[in-house]
């Protein structure tokens, strides 16, 4: 008889091993058939209370807690939903996991203007929005901007854009203007060199950072770069068929850097933030979300932001793309609740209440961008003087890579290795 | 209930057998949770891997191709592959030799009579409890803030930027990180296999007349040669399959300098989406690193003590 309990013991052992595993695979069966609320939610909205549970997936840990603000008001309001936000690192990561096992959040935010968000529509997995009342509070123009192929799969809520972070004290004292140009920019970086202060900060050694810098900065001189970038992945057109344009982008990177610190590929994100912050450098030329980090290392100084100036002062334009937006999955069961926390954040108190404590500038209808920061930045975006940088349409794998060029450019690689590198990189690379 | 006992008499009947028989059944059945858990979780992915390695997968998309062979093909043809592959070897070697013989010298030294001799093995082992990622961010301020300055102060070119700016000593950073937060285990494998050194073979050999150097080839060296076998597979794998302290060091650059294989399967798997792709890249890797662990077992079993 002891045997056989030893037996039995060991069995169920092994039998609660395989169930453990089946029983997650009728949960994400389960999912398939359009449950994204995963086991647990699942359970709860079972029960006596009835209150659905929604997985709130955002990448902005950094904003985690203004929207805690907005999901409470949410909640006070609609008191049988419950929103969980969560915010893992690498989350545009984690959503394509998930979306892949089955398992997707019923509400996350995206960059609809990202490969990222267009690898997701490729499969069909997010729900289509196209004249859905919950955009009714957005600017028009902005959910026109805001589609993929002339729809919309996500609520825009607000931009974020690129732009030169300033020391305004440091300006004021050297009695240094607002350049309007880009021949006043190198001006202006002069007389701070002059000064003895280091005109740029350059976060050079995240390849990330560079890209966008620079796809900012080809798009804001070859109006038609996005367009343009799409032939050549097609195999329409050369890197060489404007070859002058690309030259003269990449001859200003370097002319940048050499009013830049010395050390170019050394330098991270985080360490310029803390070079601007404690006065050593002037300028930084990134996210306007570094603006507000510049701010919060050092409360005391004044940082504000310009557009980065183009040749002609009419031409200046902001580089721009929608930085907060939700979507949902296709086919899930709580469409209504998820509709509702959308609308509920695109009202126009809570779209001012994020604007306000996150700096993003608003494209909700009636919010007045009051961060004064980058206010510039966002008058200008929000006066149509905007345009999308070159990557808008790269894959992530085209993006690194140009990144990684750019760095080794930087390193000391010739202009014509560079050429030919993005040659590589783009051309007929469409698959 | 009728069919689940006469079942049961069954099921006892065919183990009560014989003896040695129901005991192997039973050892067996003590494997079982082993084995599953190793089937479920090992042998079936990697099953899957092999398969996966045959498609153009995306890692997201419900559909898929079979392309066959293609993406090996694809392997060899890739340049940042074979780039990574020759990063990868390089860094393997100088952070192997430094690792082991790093590990070695103060093995011999904390196995020596020094004073508070507990204390310092467990500073020489403190590294080991770090995370890599961690090391590698505060590292990262190292080489930022601290070394430029050292440098400067010493008039060293190279040292006065930020080591992993520079395609050609990024390398080196990773190196010392690694070996800093790597030398604690190969350490505390040569203690262990240090002691195991018989005293009196050294005392005849001192009386013999023969030096420390001597002692230390002829007598210590070839009771080592199981820990310096262990640590060599270890750290060559480490090496092989360097990672973490390049994502939270220089993800890969500048430019594509410290692009490891690893690296590279993790941005193309993860952030280029070629899933499919970077599975025939790990199956390749997996393949290379099973054929090296096994040719140095092979050379490294013969030198071991009693068989020379």
């Amino acid at each position: 008889m002891k045997f056989t309990k030893k037996i039995l013991s060991i069995a169920i052992t092994a039998c609660l091993i395989v169930a453990a595993g089946c029983s997650a695979g009728t949960e994400s069966v389960n999912n398939e058939q359009g449950s994204t609320n995963g086991a647990n939610n699942g359970q709860s909205s079972k029960n006596t209370t009835e209150k659905v549970k929604l997985e709130f997936l955002s990448n902005k840990a950094d904003v985690a807690e203004t929207m805690d603000k907005i999901i409470k008001g949410f909640q006070e309001q609609n008191p049988n939903i419950v929103i969980e936000q969560n915010t893992p690192p690498n989350m545009l990561k984690v959503l394509t996991m998930r979306f892949s096992t089955n398992d997707a959040p019923p509400v996350f935010t995206v960059y609809p203007s990202a490969p990222s968000f267009a690898q997701l529509l490729k499969d069909d997995n997010v729900a289509e929005l196209t004249g859905d009342p919950v955009l009714e509070n957005v600017e028009p123009s902005f959910v026109e901007f805001s589609q993929n192929n002339g729809k919309n799969y996500a609520v825009p809520y607000a931009l974020e854009g690129y732009g030169v972070v300033y020391n305004a004290d440091l300006f004021k004292e050297l009695n240094l203007g607002i350049p309007q140009t880009y021949n006043e920019l190198i001006q202006v970086a002069e007389k701070i060199k002059a000064a003895g202060k280091t005109p740029f900060v350059f976060a050079d050694k995240e390849h990330s950072d560079l890209r966008r810098i620079s796809a900012a900065l080809l798009g804001l001189d070859m109006t038609d770069a996005v367009p343009f970038f799409q032939d050549v992945i097609n195999g329409k057109k050369h890197i060489a068929d404007r070859e002058t344009e690309i030259r003269r982008f990449a001859e200003k990177t370097l002319e940048l850097r050499k009013y830049a610190q010395k050390d170019l590929l050394g330098m991270s994100g985080d360490n310029a933030v803390v070079e601007v912050a404690n006065g050593k450098a002037a300028m930084y030329f990134m996210g306007m979300w570094k603006a507000l980090a510049v701010k919060k290392a050092n409360p005391s100084m004044n940082v504000a932001m310009f557009a980065f100036p183009a040749e002609k002062a009419e031409d200046t334009k902001v580089a721009m793309q929608v930085g907060t937006a939700l979507a949902m999955p296709k086919d899930i069961k709580t469409p209504d609740e998820v509709k509702k926390f959308m609308a509920y954040f695109a009202t126009t108190e809570n779209a001012q209440l994020y604007s306000d404590e996150t700096g993003q500038i608003s494209v909700i209808k009636g919010v007045t961008h009051k961060v004064k920061e980058n206010i510039g930045l966002a008058e200008m975006a929000l006066a149509g003087k905007m345009y999308r940088a070159a990557d808008a349409t790269w894959t992530p794998a085209m993006q690194e890579d140009f990144g990684k060029a750019t760095q080794e450019l930087l390193g000391g690689a010739s202009l014509e290795a560079y050429l030919k590198k993005l040659e590589e990189i783009f051309y007929n690379k469409a698959s | 209930m009728e069919v689940e006992h006469t079942l049961r008499r069954k099921w006892v009947g065919i183990v009560s057998r014989s003896h040695a028989n129901r005991r192997s059944f039973n050892y067996f059945l003590f494997t079982l949770p082993a084995l599953l858990l190793y089937l479920g979780f090992f042998i079936y992915p990697s099953i899957l891997g092999v398969l996966y390695s045959l498609t153009d997968w995306d890692g997201l998309s419900k559909s898929y191709h079979f392309i066959g062979l293609d993406n090996y093909f694809a392997v060899f043809k890739d340049v940042r592959f074979g780039q990574a592959l020759i990063f990868t070897f390089k860094y393997t070697i100088i952070a192997v030799i430094l690792k082991i013989a790093l590990a070695l010298g103060l093995a011999l030294l904390l196995n020596g009579n020094i004073k508070f001799r507990g204390f310092m093995r467990s500073v020489y082992f403190f590294p080991a409890v770090l995370s890599l990622i961690t090391v590698g961010l505060i590292f990262n301020q190292i080489f930022y803030t601290i070394l430029p300055k050292i440098g400067e102060q010493l008039g060293i070119e190279v040292l006065s930027k930020n080591i992993l700016g520079d395609p050609d000593t990024a390398i080196f950073g990773l190196i010392i990180v690694n070996v800093w937060s790597g030398i604690a285990v190969p350490m505390v494998i040569f203690l262990a296999g240090l002691s195991s050194v018989p005293n009196d073979l050294h005392e005849a050999a001192t009386i013999d007349g023969a030096n420390s150097l001597q002692r230390f080839f002829s007598i210590t060296l070839p009771f080592l040669i199981p820990m310096l076998n262990v640590n060599l597979v270890l750290s060559i794998k480490g090496g092989l399959t360097v990672f973490d302290s390049i994502v939270a060091m220089t993800q890969g650059g500048p430019g594509t300098a410290t692009e490891s294989i690893a690296y590279l399967i993790y941005a193309h798997g993860m952030n280029e989406f070629k899933f499919g792709y970077a599975t025939a890249e790990s199956i390749f890797i997996f393949i290379m690193i099973a054929f090296i662990s096994f040719l140095q077992l092979k050379w490294l079993n013969k030198k071991e003590v009693g068989q020379l």
